[in-house]
């Protein structure tokens, strides 16, 4: 986002990134804003954002602007014969209860146990949602800010006839929205729903970039096994480099040096860290950011000292949270131990016992790992922030 | 059209009446055939395709009760018709700037504005191309054909927040890639 700073056309000049930007969790719902897809306090937060950050509105004119000439290129029409074709190759009896829908999937069930969650998680949003009408009425005398007039949001709408001209924009613009001045005491309040509102939303980042280690790890474990039937432990760490794409293109061959084997790897993380299936393991390359190497269990402290001279190593809490999480838990209880021990560059402990019996898919409980002679090891690489 | 109009149209459909179907072709033909053309890219497979959706919806219409819109339900249909295609075809890029430059005759009214427009076109539709299938579809459903988040879950079988995490990466990427084009180029600015 940073490189497109510089097309800014509204003339601000590149400025440090405002706190509340952090992350760019409030960026990542700039969309779903312009779209008029958050909820009531989400949406009440990104305006509070935009209004202090002219980063975001910029970014919230230029999605609205692709937006409208994304419409604008749909014009593809159907010839006149195809509607002669299709009404010519129905069938001759009507559509009687009973035929099924060739592809066509079930309705989503809902599992009944998801219920008590669902009536939870209802009332934790309309808790937020009175609070958030509650700032939103408290803040009104506050002054518009000049520089959001342009920005028009848009309304949920629901199908669009292809043939209508008329925009979907309503006039519903940030300009709008109550600007909250620094001084005021009740910013407080505000800070507090931010903080609340931001934590949440590091709350689903987590959770969405679990998927995408799971999604690794379990590529990188089918790789595995086919290669070799042996239970592999596993381990994931983070390495930061000032230079990651150097680092990316020399570490499989500099690994293959070192005794290790590559096997997978996964897109950029960073890049796609909100997409929960777009990381597709991409096996036989070597451009993402995650790369999962296999190397003989006793090479792994050597390994691990010599990453060191590479860049920072340490803990990929994403990674640690993905294990935990799933129901691979002799893999969690191992990747845990292997990052407890890094500072020793023991990667596994087999005095540990667990009850846990291993079979074919519960590798590496630490019973088990005492006969295993391959670690699965998996590095993010991360640029530092310097 | 509301629900009531809705619940109409299929009941006269499910009794055999083909101009009540030729009448939900006339709300639905369009949308679905645009739709078919970005999963096929080329004008003949996206016609067969739309006919066998229409054909599925029709059979299928004698189960339908009502429980989600009936849009939401055409497009269901039609989203697993389109990805049973692209694994059949297993194509990973489609040629969709070619096809739908064939295809796209507006903008000839004025030659200045035919011309920004087909340059526009074409960048956007490059850039399109390079984003992943998942991430193209949910462009496709929301901005191309109008459907709400919810209604692009529905169609793709996905929770919401999911939608909004890819659109949000989707634009993200876009933005990489398309840079500042629509500052002053843009004929809608």
């Amino acid at each position: 986002m940073s490189r497109n700073r510089h097309d800014n056309a509204s003339g601000h000049s590149p400025s440090p990134r405002p706190v509340h930007c952090i992350g760019g969790l409030l960026r990542a719902n700039l969309k779903a804003y312009q779209d008029g897809e958050t909820s009531a306090l989400r949406g009440w937060l990104v305006r509070w954002h935009l209004a202090r950050c002219p980063d975001c509105r910029e970014e919230l004119r230029w999605l609205q602007r692709l937006g409208e000439d994304m419409k604008d290129i749909e014009s593809a029409r159907p010839r006149p014969e195809l509607r002669a074709r299709i009404l010519a190759n129905l069938p001759s009896t009507p559509p009687a209860p009973g035929l099924r829908v060739v592809h066509a999937r079930p309705e989503i069930a809902r599992s009944p146990r998801r219920l008590p969650r669902l009536a939870l998680a209802s009332g934790l949003v309309m808790l937020l949602a009175v609070s958030g009408v509650f700032a939103l009425t408290h803040y009104s005398h506050a002054k518009p800010n000049s520089d959001s007039a342009n920005v028009v949001v848009k309304t949920p709408s629901s199908l669009r006839p292809p043939t209508q001209d008329t925009p979907d924009t309503t006039a519903s613009a940030v300009a709008a929205v109550p600007y909250v001045p620094e001084e005021d005491p009740n910013n407080a309040r505000a800070d507090r729903m931010f903080r609340q509102s931001m934590a949440e939303m590091e709350q689903e980042k987590r959770t969405q970039g679990q998927d995408d280690w799971h999604r690794l790890l379990t590529q990188a474990r089918a790789v595995a096994r086919k290669s070799d039937r042996t239970p592999h432990p596993e381990m994931a760490v983070a390495l930061t480099v000032s230079d990651v794409a150097a680092t990316r293109a020399h570490l499989p061959g500099w690994a293959k040096r070192a005794g290790a084997t590559f096997v997978t790897n996964t897109r950029p993380v960073a890049e796609d860290s909100g997409n929960t299936s777009s990381p597709q393991p991409r096996p036989n390359e070597t451009q993402g950011n995650v790369i999962a190497f296999s190397l003989p269990a006793d090479r792994a402290p050597a390994f691990l000292t010599a990453l060191k001279q590479l860049g920072q190593l340490s803990v990929c809490p994403t990674a640690t949270a993905a294990l935990l999480a799933t129901s691979l838990k002799p893999e969690a209880y191992h990747l845990y131990t292997a990052v407890d021990a890094l500072g020793h560059a023991v990667p596994v402990s087999p005095t540990a016992e667990t009850s846990a019996k291993p079979d074919a898919n519960t590798i590496g409980t630490t019973k088990h790992a005492a006969a295993v002679r391959t670690l699965l090891l998996a590095i993010v690489l991360q640029p530092s922030t310097h | 059209m509301t629900m009531r109009d809705e619940r109409q149209l299929v009941q006269r459909i499910q009794t055999g009446n083909r101009e009540a179907f030729a009448d939900l072709l006339d709300i639905y033909e369009t949308r679905v055939y645009r739709l078919a053309l970005r999963f096929t890219g080329s004008v003949p497979d996206a016609e067969d395709v739309t006919q066998e959706i229409f054909l599925a919806v029709y059979k299928g219409l004698g189960n339908f009760k009502g429980n989600s819109a009936l849009g939401t339900w055409i497009y269901r249909v039609a989203m697993n018709h389109c990805l049973e295609y692209r694994r059949k075809r297993r194509l990973e890029t489609l040629p969709l700037d070619e096809e739908i430059a064939l295809v796209s005759q507006d903008w000839r009214d004025d030659p200045v504005q035919s011309a920004n427009k087909k340059e526009l076109s074409a960048k956007v539709e490059a850039a399109l191309n390079s984003l992943s299938p998942l991430h193209r579809d949910v462009i496709v459903l929301h901005e191309f054909q109008g459907l709400t988040y919810q209604e692009v879950a529905a169609a793709l079988d996905v929770p919401v927040g999911t939608v909004k995490s890819r659109l949000s990466n989707a634009f993200r990427r876009l933005r990489d890639l398309l840079g500042g084009y629509v500052h002053e180029g843009s004929p809608t600015t």
